[in-house]
């Protein structure tokens, strides 16, 4: 028996290591596949928002488009938690899944593309009409109205008081 | 239990049968401390690496996909572990000193063994050590620990064209170096 041997079945018969049970192994499967599917799910439903509000805030544009009153629509705090959420998923993708086996860039490039397709799906669809004011979302939709938001003077609630 | 293939000694690992956890260690003992060796530079830093990886073998067998080949995973978890050793110890000493003083104690051993050789293979083993490590890992992968394209894939984690690209590129960097040797003769 080789030293190295000798040591680690010492290890092994005193119980010093510990075999982990299959079912850590499975929980842990779980949580990342959880986490991942959580994580998509928000990300996606904050660039549907990042479109919705901006979409509804502008609403139909009467006298000329302005990129101005566009940067101001748009919720900037909810598309860089979104890119965060996104940048979280790949890296969870990436550590603790089979991914590796693809190129990373075509798989980031995919999953990107999908997210943006379903966000985009979601903010013309009427979902968001239909939750807007229900809470606890209500909140979420109110980030641009006046007194609540940070943006007074934008969106539908500004022309709802002339 | 010396006739079982290797995913069959870690099945019956996961059973708890200790005997083939001793077996696994006896048939891939050197070839783990070599392969560390060859990743650390420190053949005491490589046995200490081979034992923590054997250890990891042990605590993470019931993840272990019996329908997967063992050999790659044995691999996986001793590349981690060197490569975590070199991590942290990057700052106490830089890395690239580190395998130019290991390669200079190498070559200076192997040149006083091999007087009769031209010391052609001692310059390539340094040349190895100096190009980049991605490129070093998938060299010495397939070179001395002669693993196929996929398993080596699933060592360092990459898609198969990945390595393909990882060899090309280190026999290229290795000519560049070595403009007197034929590398083709030698890889």
């Amino acid at each position: 028996m080789t030293e190295l041997k000798d040591k680690l079945m010492q290890k092994v018969e005193a119980d010093e290591v510990k075999m982990r049970s299959r079912s850590f192994f499975v929980f842990t499967k779980a949580i990342v596949e959880v986490v991942l599917f959580a994580l998509f799910i928000l990300v996606i439903y904050l660039i549907n928002l990042s479109i919705y509000l901006p979409k509804r805030g502008l609403g139909p544009v009467g006298g000329g488009f302005r990129w101005n009153m566009l940067v101001d629509v748009v919720p900037w705090n909810y598309l860089l938690i979104g890119a965060l959420g996104l940048g979280i998923a790949f890296w969870i993708l990436y550590r603790f899944t089979g991914t590796y086996k693809k190129h990373f860039l075509i798989v980031v490039t995919v999953i990107s593309v999908l997210v943006l397709l379903a966000s985009g799906i979601l903010a013309f669809s009427n979902l968001n009409e239909k939750i807007e004011n229900k809470q606890p979302l209500r909140g979420i939709y109110m980030m641009d109205r006046p007194g609540v938001g940070p943006r007074d003077g934008f969106g539908p609630g500004m022309r709802n008081l002339k | 239990m010396k006739r079982l293939t290797d995913e069959q000694l870690a099945a019956k690992l996961q059973e708890g049968d200790h005997e083939a956890f001793g077996l696994i260690i006896d048939k891939y003992e050197s070839a783990i401390v070599r392969y560390a060796n060859r990743l650390v530079n420190d053949h005491d830093i490589a046995e200490d690496v081979a034992q923590e990886a054997f250890i990891k073998t042990y605590r993470d067998i019931q993840s272990f996909d019996t329908k997967r080949k063992f050999s790659s995973w044995l691999y996986r978890i001793a590349h981690n572990e060197a490569i975590d050793y070199i991590r942290k110890n990057k700052r106490i000493v830089g890395l690239d000193e580190a395998i130019e003083v290991a390669s200079e104690i190498d070559l200076h051993k192997t040149a006083q063994k091999n007087l009769d050789k031209s010391g052609t293979k001692d310059k390539l083993e340094k040349a190895i050590n100096k190009i980049s490590s991605k490129y070093r890992e998938a060299v010495i992968l397939r070179f001395y620990e002669e693993k196929e394209y996929e398993e080596i894939a699933e060592i360092l984690h990459v898609p198969i064209g990945t390595v393909g690209t990882y060899i090309s590129r280190a026999k290229k960097e290795l000519k560049e170096q070595l403009s007197d040797i034929n590398i083709e003769d030698y890889l």
